[in-house]
């Protein structure tokens, strides 16, 4: 009786008449991977418009023509990792509606109107930044406006992530559903995405550090590079990247700890393996910040690649662990199959 | 019924996703796979007979090809499964289970278009001399990738229609190639390369300085168009004659032009006259066309395609999935158990269990909310759709018999599905709301 009540008053969706076209677990296993290489691009993108926008005022600021030209190479690189980044959703979108149509559908439809307002935000967004790309020689002289075209588009695309975050919380929670909220009203009902948020944040300008020291190093090779540039990209890019990857020391606990309790119990002991992933992780992590701090005292190309390794080890390991805690969220209400309402009367 | 639903009051969910899927028809078609074949073309041409205006030609259009594409294309690409989920989450939730493998495979391609297309753009100055012919393959590949987008997700939307042999298979293969897919994409492809010469001319027009390149860009335009047209006309006979009797009987209906038949004939027979017209006209004097004609084809052409989406949408009903699923997001073989269990027992999300003497009105909102919103409104933009403008005389009583034979009187209905208290409660709101509305409507007119 006390099942049929649950069931009743958690309105988790039965499964869809037609199977799952093929096995869950390898679909998990693309899932991962494929959503990996897509959050690389968002976080390119991201972090490039931020950082162009912080270099172009900075050079505003200082008169430094070097900043404009770093910020100007910023809002190029943005302008590709962008059209990457869409397409490359395509993978974990389709096969987190797949695997998880029961939640991911239920949590889509309830920020329903945010979830098609992105549509036109990011459409508007990514025109902002390419007349902040196509028009950098042009609007020299007018320097506010052009940042204005960059800092609009940029905060767009900084909410993004919200809806998507508010979204895939929600998922993990039926016994927080509720109807009607607004975005930001739900932000807040589902306890992790500010948290998640602050993660991810952190995480988008750490990779583009790095990523900016591998450009520069690339650059240095060309025989047409200015040599002045491509060390200006290594030498801020290290900053960013050592900085940002330290601040997640501080944003990865605040994460751990706002999860529901059983499921972070599961992470401290209540499974071995999960344990065991989060243990490495953060091993790995710490390698990344340690070789990173190095790599800014002593540039080196052993160290180079060290951090580059670490990164990709560390985002595959960040991979695993947010689906771990996603299926971890999940079990209970995947374990026991709701009820259908129908089955009442047998 | 399993999930919850977003209301759209006036605009109506269908109107929601049509917003966003023409547009996409629209941009994906001209731009990204018409205009790249024009694009291409007009490369090789100007590498093969040396001459360079051609060149930058096709190098502008690229310019707009990725600025287009990569926004509004891509956006609105991803839009129609965003809305769709929100809108039509059974229908886009079992179309992703048939079509996994192709999805899969089409991600794949998309990431290969993108690719390809940052690259051609951005190796305009590096791959010259020796090397442009490399520039030119990557754009013949990038035509090919942008086709292959579309070869891939016309099946998903052909078999929406026409799903032939997988009703009774359930195969991948047999739901890929259903009947309407082949012909639906060779006609097409050849609209979309007609759709580019149309929205492309006006700019060309406009923005190209040298005029022998104008010229010459705009006679190769209307020979595109004219080849187009003659393989959209054999190919879309054959789409046409793979739909099913009931689908093609709804046809002028769709369009909005029921009893007005011949203004239907009319009107498609003067838009082939004006496209040939306009084909001919770019071959044999490209500087007489005005760009005020040629702007006006451009609209007329996307209003057609418009139209050819909405009329594609409409014949399916009452179906999203043909004699599979209902517009309304339950299954065919789901109705019988909704009128003898009650579909109200039978739904989570809509706050009634049951119909009872004092919850009616509660319980009839609840009803249409997940049974006729798909389509329908109280008040709405589309009055043929809007119930306060098509029932308001109405009671309660001629409702709810209507409702009951609602499915042999408009075969383009679904059946209702639920149980007769519930059909009577359905009717009851109805009949409430459409007057409710339209009062509120007269008083505010005062």
């Amino acid at each position: 009786m006390i099942e049929v009540l649950t069931a009743q008053s958690i309105p988790v969706p039965g499964e869809l008449e037609l199977a799952i076209p093929g096995d869950v677990g390898f679909f998990k296993v693309l899932f991962v991977v494929s959503f990996i290489l897509h959050i690389v691009f968002v976080n390119l993108t991201v972090a490039g418009g931020i950082l162009a926008v912080f270099n172009e005022w900075r050079g505003m600021r200082t008169g430094k023509e070097q900043y404009d030209r770093l910020a100007r190479e910023l809002s190029v690189q943005t302008s590709t990792h962008k059209s990457l980044a869409v397409v490359l959703g395509v993978a974990p979108l389709l096969i987190i509606s797949v695997i998880y149509t029961r939640f991911f559908y239920v949590s889509t439809i309830l920020v329903g109107k945010a979830w098609l307002m992105l549509i036109a935000i990011i459409t508007i967004a990514f025109l902002l930044l390419y007349v902040y790309k196509f028009t950098w020689d042009r609007w020299m002289e007018k320097k506010g406006l052009h940042l204005f075209f960059g800092i609009g588009g940029t905060l767009l695309l900084l909410y993004v992530p919200l809806v998507f975050l508010t979204n895939i919380s929600a998922m993990l929670q039926p016994e927080l559903w509720v109807e009607g909220q607004s975005i930001f009203a739900a932000s807040f009902h589902y306890p992790t995405v500010w948290q998640r948020y602050l993660h991810f944040l952190f995480a988008t300008l750490a990779i583009m550090g790095l990523y900016l020291v591998l450009l520069g190093n690339r650059r240095s090779r060309r025989a047409d590079h200015n040599a002045e540039d491509s060390r200006m990209l290594i030498d801020f890019g290290k900053r960013v990247a050592f900085l940002f990857t330290t601040l997640q020391v501080v944003a990865g606990p605040i994460l751990f700890f706002s999860l529901k309790g059983q499921v972070r119990q599961g992470f401290l002991g209540g499974s071995a393996l999960q344990t065991v992933l989060l243990s490495v992780a953060l091993l790995l992590a710490i390698g990344l910040i340690v070789t990173l701090y190095l790599y800014k005292k002593k540039e080196s190309v052993s160290l180079l690649r060290g951090a580059l390794a670490l990164l990709i080890l560390v985002a595959g390991a960040m991979g695993w662990l947010r689906h771990e805690v996603r299926d971890a969220y999940l079990k209970p209400y995947q374990a026991a199959e709701t009820i259908e309402p129908a089955a009442e009367k047998i | 019924m399993e999930f919850p639903s977003v209301e759209f009051p006036w605009l109506g969910s269908g109107t929601v996703v049509a917003i966003i899927a023409i547009l996409h028809v629209v941009v994906n078609h001209a731009f990204a796979i018409g205009g790249s074949v024009l694009m291409v073309a007009l490369e090789y041409k100007g590498w093969k007979r040396n001459k360079p205006g051609l060149d930058q030609v096709a190098r502008k259009m690229s310019k707009w090809i990725l600025i287009i594409t990569t926004t509004v294309g891509a956006l609105t690409g991803v839009g129609i499964w965003f809305s769709t989920t929100v809108i039509q989450p059974y229908a886009i939730g079992s179309l992703l289970r048939v079509f996994f493998w192709a999805w899969f495979t089409e991600w794949i391609v998309f990431v290969t278009e993108v690719s390809l297309l940052l690259l051609y753009f951005y190796t305009w100055d590096k791959w010259t001399g020796r090397k442009k012919i490399w520039h030119i393959r990557t754009g013949i590949a990038l035509s090919v990738a942008s086709w292959l987008t579309m070869a891939i997700i016309t099946a998903v939307l052909a078999a929406m229609l026409t799903p032939g042999q997988w009703i009774e298979t359930r195969s991948f293969w047999d739901a890929v190639a259903n009947p309407t897919w082949l012909p639906s994409l060779l006609f097409r492809t050849f609209v979309a390369i007609a759709l580019a010469v149309a929205l492309f001319t006006p700019f060309i027009k406009k923005f190209a300085v040298d005029e022998p390149v104008k010229f010459d860009v705009l006679k190769d335009f209307g020979k595109w168009m004219l080849v187009s047209i003659c393989f959209m006309l054999p190919f879309g006979a054959w789409y046409v004659s793979n739909l099913p009797e009931k689908a093609l009987n709804l046809v002028v209906w769709a369009s909005g032009l029921q009893g007005k038949e011949l203004w239907f004939q009319v009107i498609n027979f003067s838009a082939l006259v004006i496209m040939l017209i306009m084909a001919i006209w770019l071959i044999s004097r490209p500087q007489k066309i005005p760009f005020a004609a040629s702007a006006l084809v451009a609209f007329a052409s996307i209003g057609l395609i418009g139209e050819f989406e909405m009329v594609r949408e409409t014949i399916r009903k009452p179906y999203v999935i043909y004699d599979y699923m209902y517009a309304n997001g339950i299954r065919v073989d789901q109705v019988e158990q909704f009128q003898k269990e009650g579909f109200l027992p039978n739904s989570k999300w809509l706050g009634v269990r049951e119909v009872t003497a004092g919850n009616m009105d509660e319980a009839g909102k609840a009803l249409f909310k997940a049974q006729c919103t798909a389509c329908h409104t109280i008040d709405g933009w589309r009055s043929k759709r809007a119930f306060a403008s098509r029932i308001q005389n109405w009671n309660a009583e001629q409702l709810d018999s209507y409702i009951k034979n609602l499915h042999d009187a408009r075969y383009f209905m679904p059946p209702f599905a639920g149980t007769d208290e519930e059909r009577k409660a359905l009717a009851e709101y109805l009949a409430k709301a459409s007057k409710g509305s339209q009062g509120e409507l007269a008083g505010e007119g005062k």
